[in-house]
Parts: C-alpha cells; structure tokens; sequence
C-alpha cells in the first residue's frame, strides 16, 4: 500500500553490525549528505546506539582528514 | 593491557624510506614499551578530506596493539615532536579485530532479504503441504482406495442437476477427504480389519457434511 509507509530498519542492526570504522569512509559517506553533516536518525533510520556510534565515527573520521568538517562545494 | 588502535598521517612528500622509518619508528616505540602489535594496516597514500599544512594528501598507517596506558603518552609526544607526523588518533579499540580487519569483515551492505524472504518460504511450505498428502493417501490407499472410491461417484450424482460449477467445488473436494480418512486411519492402525469399515463409515459422514457444505460455498 502506498499509503503505509515502511518502517525504516537500522542497517547496521540488520547485518548485526555493532563497531564502525572511522577509517570507512564509503560507509561513512552513505550517511552524511553532500555537505558532509550527519544525517539525522529519522532519515537513516539508525537506532539511537548505532547512530551514536556513527556520530562518533564521523567525528573521528573528520580529525583525521578522511572527511571533511564542511564541503567546499558548496553553491 | 588494553588494545588500543592508534593512526597517524605521515608527509607523503618525503621519500619512501623516510615515511618507512617514521612508521617503523612507531611499531619500535611500541615494541620497546612493552606493547604488543596485534595488526598493522597501511592506506598508504591518500587525499585528504582538507588540506593539512598546506598538503593535500597524506600517508596513512595503522596500528592495533595491546600496550599500557603509559605508552600512549610516548606515542602522542613523539608524534607531537615529529614534524614528519602531520596528524596522530589513537583509540581504545572495541571491537573484535578480526571483524574490521580480517576475513569476517563486516559489510552494512547486505541487501535486505526478509520482505523478499516471507512469500517464497510460505509458497514452499505450502506446496511441500499439498505433496505429500496425496503421496500419503497413494501410500495408504489400499485401505482407503475403496472409500476414494465411493466418494468421486455421491458427489457427481447430488449435483449432477447443478453441472459444471459444483462438478468443480465436487472435485475439489476429493483431494483433502482422503487426508482426512488417511489421518484418522494413522491412529487406527493397531486395529486393520475394523479400520477399513469404521473408514468407510466416517468418509461417507464426511461425504455428507461436505455436500451440505456445498451449497453454501456456491452461495458465497
């Protein structure tokens, strides 16, 4: 139906995942939008620990150069 | 002793054997404080994700060890005072290494299969339902052929006036009737002699009900 929207699944939960890598940045990407903000809980569907997790993640990643704190292309 | 996984960038723009040595020279002070080196793991040369003193990529290492606390300070000042070090994160490692580093990495990519899952498993459940009950009633149909028998010829002849729609339902029915009779007579096999007539019986009761719930399967 389209009017039921599907509840949104944690993905890391699914794959029974519960380190993230700093140093991943693939994945790291696949929740931060164009500007390099961390996408909010409502739009990944995180849980609240994979999505601390993450923010911890990205936040590392981000004194190490692997991700940028703000995206220079930015229009 | 706590593992601890510990990244730092090295100058790509020195020789390879600078950056070499700058790296050993982390894995020795490790090794020298009585640390133990569980993996190393190298980038390598990458872009940075922002220009570091002016330098727009980087050389990345990695080391997961099991060390002191103490060995942090030393590790942390030593690439404080290094100028080759352009950046240093050390971590208290969490997780099980062989599950960011070895085979068993873990993969949040995995295609979701459970939506796609449900309706297979219950389309094979569901045939392997109807299989073997006609392979039972073939298995046991020596005592029960004589009561299959009977039931194909009542059914046509009640609703022989009504033809071809209650010809189908009539049909039908033959299948799960058998299961019924081959069911009851599993708990009566101790007794074979009685089985076949008590079966008989009972099938020409079911036979009965059955037709009486016929019509009401047409009205619906």
């Amino acid at each position: 139906m389209a009017m039921m929207r599907r509840r949104k699944i944690c993905r890391f939960c699914e794959n029974k995942i519960y380190y993230l890598d700093y140093k991943d940045e693939k994945m790291l990407r696949r929740f931060t939008n164009e500007r390099g903000k961390i996408l909010a809980r409502r739009i990944s569907g995180n849980c609240a620990i994979h999505q601390r997790n993450l923010t911890r993640a990205v936040k590392r990643a981000r004194v190490m150069a692997i991700m940028a704190f703000a995206s220079e292309s930015y229009r | 002793m706590i593992l601890y996984e510990t990244t730092f960038i090295v100058n790509p723009q020195s020789d390879d054997a600078v950056i070499e040595e700058k790296v050993k020279a982390i894995s020795d002070l490790i090794l020298a404080n009585g640390g133990k080196i569980v993996h190393e793991d190298r980038m390598g040369t990458r872009r940075l994700a922002y220009p570091i003193n002016k330098l727009h990529q980087g050389y990345y290492a990695t080391f997961l060890h099991e060390s002191d606390k103490s060995v942090l300070a030393i590790l942390d000042r030593h690439m404080k005072l290094g100028e080759e070090y352009m950046r240093h994160l050390t971590i208290r490692f969490e997780a099980d290494p062989e599950r960011v580093y070895g085979d068993k990495k873990e993969d949040y990519r995995i295609p979701r299969k459970i939506m796609a899952k449900k309706p297979d498993s219950q389309s094979e459940t569901a045939e392997i339902k109807i299989a073997p009950s006609p392979s039972e009633a073939a298995a046991e149909a020596d005592s029960a052929s004589e009561t299959a028998e009977i039931k194909i010829v009542p059914a046509p002849e009640e609703t022989a006036a009504e033809a071809d729609s209650a010809s189908e339902t009539a049909e039908i029915k033959i299948v799960p009737a058998p299961e019924e009779t081959a069911a009851e007579a599993d708990s009566q096999n101790e007794t074979a002699e009685i089985k076949i007539v008590s079966a008989t019986d009972e099938a020409e009761a079911e036979e009965k009900k059955a037709a009486d719930e016929k019509p009401e399967d047409e009205e619906l």
